[in-house]
């Protein structure tokens, strides 16, 4: 009682107060001023590192040392919370992380309280607010203040920053700076996960463009070519270095001026999609269409070029339609045909071969032959005629060929060999289109030896191959295959024969032919040497074509490869 | 002289005191460093023209300022909020207080509020202010509330219906300018009853337990100077040498309580005011001799001192006699200059005296009373008082 009077009168008296003084204030203010700017300053370096490309752990640990000094913490940790799920993405100290939950968000834990609130959640050990699961973690590692603040991009939780202390409890001023600090961290997050999906909507869209098989190019306004897809150089055979950054019609087309008509003038000058076909140098078509390219001040800065191989089409509609007129032809012209090699052939039987006439009337009859052979090479163009497949002997169709063509060759001065291997196994095929096969060779052959100085000699053979197979082959000493022209030769309608000389069907039809064997046709050729053409046909048709279902096309591609 | 207490303290504010000192407000408020002024002064003061006499002496220091007078006698916990809402809307960073105890108890209040905050309730008992108050020059225009030099702010809880005492040496004023010029428009009741409450200041504070040999000093320059000028103030307005002297024993009383603290009177007065809005002074002056006697068996030889001062006979008397004679002295010049003997007069009512009585022994003032004092010891004076 006594005391308590005697500590009231202290108090009263005020020995132990004095006047609130301005000079101390003002230290507080400075002090709290200077906290305040390393705060902005934090803040500042945060948002400059969303910029410059930092990842958020480098952030974090550049701002840690910074931190200490305007907030007391002896735990920070910064998960990320995606799908329900939770990463650890930072921990001071470091060996704690290990300690944290990752995974699934347990429904019990404090970042899912601080998830479902969005509410910054202050856990104090003598408070009466738990931690939920992490109550004990808390108190185990001594603990006494624990902030939980909510990383909020556009009013969702992407993540929890926690920061928790041993000695010091958060102050109001504190959490706005913690608030502020995981406004940062979010927006950090939102645009890392921005980027990530921009990138990968990007790498999409690119192997989209790798996969298109047709052909995509961007051009600038002086032609100059930005980029391609794979199918550019593939298209052209060459290397990527030698398209882009040169002009495209001296890159691609081999002009050093613009292409006459070309698609992307119309689209640079217009502004709208345009249109051209195109024929490249090496006779194939394509289709061209132009896009004009725009930026944000809907100025034009070049164009997308979509390319489309359509020789392939556009041929196809041409032997439709020679189809159709052929097939009308062959049969009007048939029956005269029949007529001129009948007659001419019994004019020949009653002249002797002195008479001068003999010659003449000879002429008619190869003449006669040789325009059927046009007429069936256009029908087996035209028309997926029904095959009539029978046990047939190889060495027998070359004899028919050679009766047929044989007289026509020797007697332009070509030694014709026949080399016919003996005991041949029969084989699965239509004779008559075999036959066509070998009369296509024969006459190429020929023509091949036609306009050769000196030895003139075509050597037709047959061989049987490990069993399973056969094979015919007819060999010339001609003029050869310029490499450049091998890729196109079995192409319908590719001759290099003047006109009225070749239509370019006979080897496209002969392949038709073997492939629909199950076979393959092999080319070696060696330019002012001469070229052999190798028929390789299965013994057994259907087991050939059954057994081995991609044999046909490497075959092809075999066939088309091969010279020497 | 008292040497009891080994470990004193005495707080005192710059003091400017002489007749014109008034001129000194500008100049005052401008090396607290002042800007805009908050000037508190109530309505009677304003009438009597002070306030315009003052506004020059700010103007002419490049001071701009805002005049709020929303001040009643008793200052209440809402006009207080008015005012410090003003004083923050209207920029100020000073506040300067011209009137009697009421306005400058609220410009204390304004000055505790604008820079601690929240409301007035917050800061009721001692030590309560936490940062420090915008500067604050006071001019007192009564002798008598010592406020001027004070660390005491007295408001009234309008909800509660008592007084709260502020106590923080916060309050303590900057600057107090007395100027006894200001003493002469004051009319005879309102001399005679702050004459009394000057009175009642020292001699609380001198009989006090908590007092100094620094406040003895004081409290008996204050009680020799109330004793042979009061009458005189009171009896004309224009009596200049009674009007300073008044103003200094309304100081020096002031430094005295403010520093050793008061006693039973001023923790009764204070349910009175809080309850009845009772003028204080008067309220004082008629509780006094009555507190007196039961305090006096507490301090005999002070009330001899007492006596002395006040100029009653005490030689060849009896302690007991002598000390009496000091009770007596104050009621005498009590009857001389007309004041009443009796609270009913004051609007009193007997049913209210138990609640006053429990109210006043939880006053601070209480705790520095020379005699320990109950709720039924209380109950007896103001019975006797009635
Ligand atoms: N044995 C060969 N020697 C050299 N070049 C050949 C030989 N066989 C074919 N070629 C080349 O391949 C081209 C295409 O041959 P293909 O038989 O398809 O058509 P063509 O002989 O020109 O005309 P068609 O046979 O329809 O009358 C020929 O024009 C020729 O350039
Ligand atoms: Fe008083
Ligand atoms: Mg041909």
């Amino acid at each position: 009682m006594l005391d308590t009077k005697r500590m009231l009168i202290e108090r009263l008296t005020g020995i132990h107060s004095s006047k609130k003084n301005y000079y101390f204030d003002l230290k507080k203010k400075i002090e709290e001023t200077a906290k305040r700017n390393t705060q902005l300053e934090i803040l500042n370096q945060m948002a400059k590192s969303v910029n410059i490309d930092m990842s958020l752990e480098e952030m974090l640990e550049s701002v840690t040392q910074k931190l200490r000094t305007v907030i007391s913490f002896d735990q920070l940790s910064l998960s990320v919370i995606e799908d329900g799920r939770v990463a650890l993405r930072a921990s001071v100290p470091a060996e704690r992380g290990k300690r944290l939950p990752q995974g699934q968000l347990s429904s019990g834990s404090v970042l899912h309280r601080v998830a479902e609130s969005r509410q910054p959640l202050v856990w104090e050990r003598r408070g009466r607010e738990g931690a939920g699961e992490e109550d004990e973690r808390l108190k185990a590692e001594g603990i006494a203040t624990a902030a939980f603040l909510p990383l909020l991009a556009k009013n969702r939780v992407v993540g929890v920053l926690y920061l928790g202390s041993r000695d010091h409890a958060y102050s109001q001023p504190d959490l706005m700076f913690l608030g502020q600090m995981a406004d940062h961290l979010a927006v950090f997050l939102e645009n890392a996960r921005l980027y990530r999906e921009v990138l990968r909507s990007k790498v999409e869209w690119e192997e989209t463009f790798a996969a298109v098989t047709d052909l995509i190019y961007v051009i600038d306004p002086g032609y100059r070519v930005v980029r391609v897809n794979q199918a550019v150089p593939e298209f052209f055979g060459l290397p990527v270095d030698q398209v882009v950054g040169r002009r495209c019609f001296e890159a691609l087309h081999g002009r050093d001026q613009r292409c006459d008509p070309c698609p992307a003038a119309g689209a640079l000058a217009s502004g709208r999609t345009s249109f051209q076909q195109l024929r490249t140098p090496t006779g194939r078509i394509l289709d061209v269409f132009s896009y004009p390219l725009f930026n944000e001040q809907r100025q034009l800065y070049g164009a997308i070029q979509y390319a489309k191989d359509v020789t392939q089409i556009v041929h196809s509609i041409k032997f439709v339609a020679l189809g159709e007129m052929a097939a009308g032809v062959a049969h009007e012209l048939n029956s005269p045909l029949t007529a001129i090699i009948g007659d001419a052939q019994l004019l020949l039987r009653d002249l002797s071969p002195d008479d001068p006439r003999y010659e003449l009337i000879a002429d008619i009859k190869n003449c006669g032959h040789r325009s059927r052979r046009i007429i069936q090479n256009l029908l087996a163009f035209s028309r997926q005629e029904e095959y009539s497949f029978g046990a047939t002997d190889l060495n027998e169709v070359v004899e028919r060929a050679l009766a047929l063509v044989g007289y026509q060759i020797e007697k332009s001065n070509v030694v014709l060999e026949k080399l016919l291997a003996p005991g041949l196994p029969r084989i699965s095929a239509d004779g008559q289109r075999l036959e066509q096969v070998l009369i296509n060779l024969l006459l190429n052959a020929k023509d091949a030896v036609e306009e050769q100085e000196g030895q003139r000699r075509i050597t037709i053979r047959t061989r049987a191959m490990k069993e399973r197979e056969a094979e015919v082959s007819v060999a010339d000493t001609g003029h050869g295959i310029k490499p450049e022209h091998l890729p196109h030769i079995f192409n319908p309608f590719f001759t290099t024969k003047k006109a009225g000389k070749g239509t370019g069907l006979g080897l496209s039809v002969s392949l038709g032919i073997v492939e629909t064997h199950g076979g393959r046709i092999l080319v070696e050729s060696e330019p002012g040497r001469g070229s052999t053409f190798t028929v390789i046909l299965p013994v057994d048709r259907k087991t050939a074509e059954g057994a081995d279902e991609p044999a046909p096309r490497e075959g092809r591609r075999a066939q088309r490869g091969e010279s020497t | 002289m008292n040497i009891s207490r080994n470990i004193s303290k005495f707080v005192t504010p710059e003091i400017i005191f002489g007749t014109g000192a008034l001129s000194q407000v500008g100049e005052s408020a401008a090396r607290l460093g002042a800007y805009k002024v908050f000037l508190v002064s109530d309505p009677g003061v304003v009438k009597a023209g002070w306030v315009d006499k003052a506004l020059p002496y700010l103007e002419r220091q490049g001071l701009s300022y805002h005049v709020w007078t929303g001040v009643s006698p008793n200052p209440k916990d809402h006009e207080v909020e008015e005012g410090v809402n003003e004083y923050l809307s209207s920029g100020c960073d000073a506040v300067v207080a011209i009137g009697g105890g009421s306005a400058i108890d609220a410009g204390k209040a304004v000055a505790i509020l604008a820079t601690n905050g929240g409301s007035i309730q917050d800061y009721e008992g001692i030590d309560r202010v936490t940062r420090p108050l915008p500067p604050m020059v006071v001019v007192p225009s009564t002798a008598g509330s010592g406020s001027e030099v004070s660390q005491f702010s007295i408001i009234v809880d309008t909800r509660r219906k008592v007084k709260m005492t502020i106590i923080s040496k916060s309050l303590v004023p900057d600057i107090a300018i007395t100027d006894p010029l200001l003493l002469a428009t004051v009319d005879q009741r309102l001399t005679a009853n702050t004459g009394l409450d000057a009175l009642t200041h020292a001699i609380e504070a001198y009989v006090s337990v908590a007092a100094t040999w620094l406040t003895d000093v004081h409290a008996l320059s204050a009680m020799r100077l109330v004793a042979s000028y009061l009458p005189a103030s009171v009896a004309s307005q224009t009596n200049e040498q009674a009007k300073v002297a008044m103003a200094m024993a309304s100081l020096e009383a002031g430094l005295a309580f403010s520093n050793a603290i008061l006693g039973a009177v001023h923790a009764m007065t204070h349910q009175l005011g809080g309850l009845l809005d009772m003028p204080h002074g008067e309220a004082n002056a008629i509780l006094l001799p009555y507190v007196m006697e039961f305090n006096r068996i507490a301090a005999m030889d002070k009330y001899i001192e007492i006596a002395r001062a006040l100029g009653a006979p005490v030689e060849g008397l009896s302690r007991r006699e002598a000390s009496l004679q000091a009770v007596e002295a104050v009621r005498r010049l009590a009857a001389d200059i007309g004041v009443s003997e009796h609270l009913s007069r004051l609007g009193l009512k007997e049913e209210f005296i138990p609640q006053l009585s429990q109210n006043a022994v939880k006053d601070a003032c209480l705790i520095t009373n020379p005699r320990d004092a109950t709720a039924e010891d209380i109950e007896a004076i103001f019975r006797k008082a009635l």
